[in-house]
């Protein structure tokens, strides 16, 4: 089911009557009815597909239980080798299995020799990225003994499959996100207020941003061996924003509907189109996933301890695999790398952790330097977006050949209404950086106020909304 | 959360109220086919593609007859991305049809595209391309406002367009499209466009004998409520050529059709040069009311010949040659 879908506008409702009205106060019943929710919400694009999610979370229920009564140190690594390999072994299959078997058939050509591996006809489960990486941190901390082994099935259940955050995160941790499966839930105001403008905004991003800057974005990656460098550069910037307002679009839908259910997700997206630096970027784009990848593969590798080699190394290592997460292909490998390429120096020159405010905080205007540092990581990430949008390597070195090309500075042939809506979206978030998401306008004090920005944004949804598109990040 | 809930109805209520005014007001401009879906159920009919949709005016053909067929006709074409004859189409006209009279009028336009198979359907199996797109998804056909259409077919919707009405459907159907090209390099530029569609449908999709067969058992079950003939519209030169080359015995299968269930094929797929496109595939608006003039000059001779003669004239194809 999508958030943008009228299905979901009858779920959602439906749902919260009988959460709030119908079982309120039953934490045990509002549980279920979270689970047997979730399952719906999945079930709704293939239902074939929950018994992947079931059987991941009996899995990592069983070893949570298995790992609470034993000390045994070979018996714990063996439980904890048994849900990685579940996990991930779920996650290579469906995800990785044409690629592998196409790169080893490939390696054989270099080599003269020739090798028939057949591809399987797989379809790529949504979603199986984000629920396998939450149920696999539970399994982890546990092990870790950092999060107490849950006994309630039906809350783990739960916990694992939780719909507002099932299909495309953001990752919750069992630390922050199992307990609040724990604890009576009482229904605030404020809170589901805020929630309800959360997701008017992300439906803001995704359907009039991102939607938008995706049709003029698709044909100029589509067609562009016959676009200027300046429709390059400008397809670029479109894809840029059509990949910020999908994924943070459906992280604020995700989160403000929890908090209509009473759960606190983490922040996803800290308005990173404003970073200063490409460090800076990473603290906030994607929080979960980078957070996820800094605990159990950054950390675990000595993270930016030990000699420069080894600083390089690890370095490489979370950024390709973060790249890889994203997809079977060799084109996010290449975005990883080249990020890293843009980390490295700074985490040698030590000034990764330099920006770590929010950018000309307390201040309306930023100073020069600031617009300037902006820009240079704006462009950055603009240069490896290329290659996470393009079919190919060699696809995506062409394009950045022709964008840096003389035509660079021509007249753009493509559309440029986007802009204008990017303009006020960047405006937008530019005042706002400082909240929690774009329309958190709980300080303005006049009701009417407040309900003229709501129309004025669903007037914005409604009249320059583009036709739907699924959401990027399902495929992932 | 009482207030909470009050608000939240107060809030839903609002949204529903605009869309409600925009619908009523707005909606032949924000949608394609909404209004279709709004009118009262017709006995007369106009079935097809976008080539009928924009290309043939109900209202020239009301005026024309002047009620010696049931009228109003309802222009209740779509388009090729969301139709082909095959029994979806047909239940969905014979929800729309008010089927108490024998005085209708039937046009069926035929074209090669409309009567492939494409890829992933199935027609044994009942797997069908159209099958979640409207017309076919919708149950409720003659209601005003008509929120199934909305919800069902948000994704078809275009808000915006209420500032620019460069297209608008009729009430009766009819789309009319403003939106020409400017000059002679839009109008190559929107051909080329069109013919590079045409040629990829053209290696992708195979002619079909169960949609065939579908075209059949409408016209059979069209028959005996009115007069139904069968039309191939006028396209430019270069897509008629990936026509024949893709269905090279198209209009013998059609003639077959026609000669089979006693009804007329008017076949104009010849007259490349004398209607204006404005993309090649669809006549313009002022040509589409000399095509829908000319249309209506064939099915009266028939007629006449018909009544006159109280005589069946000779069954099958006949191409009309209209002078430019």
């Amino acid at each position: 089911m999508l958030f943008n879908s009228i299905e979901f506008v009858i779920f959602f409702p439906l749902v919260f009557i009988i959460y709030w009205f119908v079982i309120n106060g039953n934490l045990k019943n509002q549980n279920f009815l979270l689970l047997i929710s979730s399952y719906i919400f999945y079930g709704w694009w293939d239902w074939r597909f929950l018994s992947l999610i079931v059987f991941s979370s009996i899995i990592d229920f069983f070893v949570g239980q298995r790992l609470s009564k034993t000390d045994n140190h070979l018996w714990r690594k063996l439980l904890l080798l048994m849900s990685i390999t579940v996990n991930l072994g779920f996650l290579g299959f469906f995800k990785y299995f044409n690629f592998f078997a196409e790169s080893f058939s490939d390696a054989f050509t270099l080599f003269g020799s020739h090798l028939d591996v057949s591809r399987l006809n797989i379809i790529l489960p949504v979603g199986i990225s984000f629920y396998t990486f939450q149920t696999l941190s539970y399994s982890i901390d546990v092990y870790k003994r950092k999060v107490e082994p849950t006994k309630d099935v039906i809350a783990f259940f739960a916990f694992v499959s939780f719909f507002p955050q099932l299909v495309a995160g953001p990752i919750e941790r069992a630390s922050n996100l199992l307990p609040q499966f724990y604890k009576k839930r009482k229904f605030c105001y404020h809170e589901s207020v805020d929630g309800m403008r959360q997701v008017l905004w992300g439906l803001f991003k995704k359907i009039v941003i991102a939607d938008n800057a995706a049709i003029y974005a698709n044909d100029i990656f589509n067609n562009y061996e016959v676009k200027s460098g300046s429709d390059l550069f400008l397809g670029a910037v479109y894809f840029a924003f059509q990949i910020y307002g999908d994924f943070s679009g459906y992280s604020d839908i995700a989160i403000g509907t929890s908090r209509v259910f009473g759960f606190n997700l983490k922040q996803n997206f800290a308005f990173p189109y404003f970073s200063r630096d490409i460090a800076e970027f990473w603290r906030r784009w994607h929080i979960s996933l980078s957070s996820w990848f800094r605990d159990y593969l950054y950390f675990p590798l000595g993270g930016s301890k030990g000699g420069i080699s080894m600083k390089i190394r690890n370095t490489l290592i979370i950024f390709i695999v973060s790249g890889f997460w994203h997809g079977a292909n060799w084109t996010f490998i290449a975005w990883g790398f080249l990020n890293a390429l843009y980390f490295i120096p700074l985490l040698l020159l030590n000034k990764n952790r330099v920006n770590t405010n929010i950018v000309a905080e307390g201040k309306i205007i930023p100073s020069i330097r600031e617009v300037f540092q902006i820009s240079i990581t704006f462009f950055l990430t603009l240069i490896a977006w290329v290659f996470f949008r393009s079919a190919s390597i060699e696809s995506a070195s062409i394009y950045l050949y022709k964008m840096f090309s003389k035509s660079m500075f021509d007249i753009p042939s493509v559309e440029l209404k986007p802009l204008g809506l990017i303009f006020l979206l960047l405006i937008v978030e530019w005042v706002q950086r400082e909240k929690q998401h774009g329309l958190d306008i709980s300080n303005i004090n006049f009701l009417i106020i407040r309900w003229l920005i709501y129309l004025f944004v669903f007037g914005l949804i409604l009249f320059f909304g583009a036709s739907s598109q699924p959401f990027i990040y399902f495929q992932f | 959360m009482k207030q909470f809930i009050i608000k939240g109805i107060i809030f839903a209520c609002l949204i529903l109220s605009i869309i409600t005014f925009i619908l009523v007001c707005y909606g032949g401009y924000v949608d394609y086919f909404y209004e279709k879906f709004t009118t009262p159920k017709a006995k007369s009919f106009i079935l097809g593609d976008s080539r009928s949709l924009q290309g043939i005016q109900p209202a020239v053909i009301d005026n024309y007859f002047n009620k010696k067929f049931a009228s109003p006709i309802l222009n209740y074409s779509f388009t090729i991305a969301q139709i082909s004859y095959g029994p979806l189409y047909s239940e969905s006209i014979k929800r729309k049809l008010d089927n108490s009279g024998n005085d209708g009028l039937y046009i069926l336009i035929v074209h090669p595209w409309i009567l492939s198979t494409r890829e992933g359907d199935d027609e044994e199996k009942g797997i069908f391309f159209e099958k979640n797109k409207p017309p076919h998804n919708m149950k409720f056909v003659d209601h005003s406002p008509n929120f199934e259409y909305f919800f069902r077919n948000l994704g078809y919707f275009h808000f915006r367009s209420i500032f620019r009405k460069t297209s608008k459907l009729h009430k009766d159907g009819w789309l009319e499209e403003s939106n020409l090209p400017k000059n002679k390099m839009i109008l190559e530029n929107w051909t080329s466009n069109q013919i590079k569609l045409y040629s990829g449908y053209s290696k992708q999709w195979i002619k079909s004998t169960y949609r065939l067969k579908s075209l059949d058992s409408l016209i059979n079950f069209l028959n005996p409520l009115g007069t139904v003939c069968i039309v191939r519209m006028p396209v430019c030169r270069e897509i008629l050529e990936i026509e024949e080359n893709y269905w090279n015995d198209f209009d013998k299968d059609i003639s077959h059709i026609a000669e089979k269930q006693d009804v007329q094929y008017f076949n104009f797929r010849k007259d490349t040069c004398v209607y204006n496109f404005y993309d090649g595939n669809h006549v313009d608006k002022f040509s589409g009311k000399e095509f829908t003039q000319a249309l209506c000059d064939s099915i009266k001779i028939i007629n006449r010949v018909k009544s006159d003669f109280n005589t069946k004239p000779e069954i099958g194809s006949l191409t009309i040659k209209t002078e430019p």
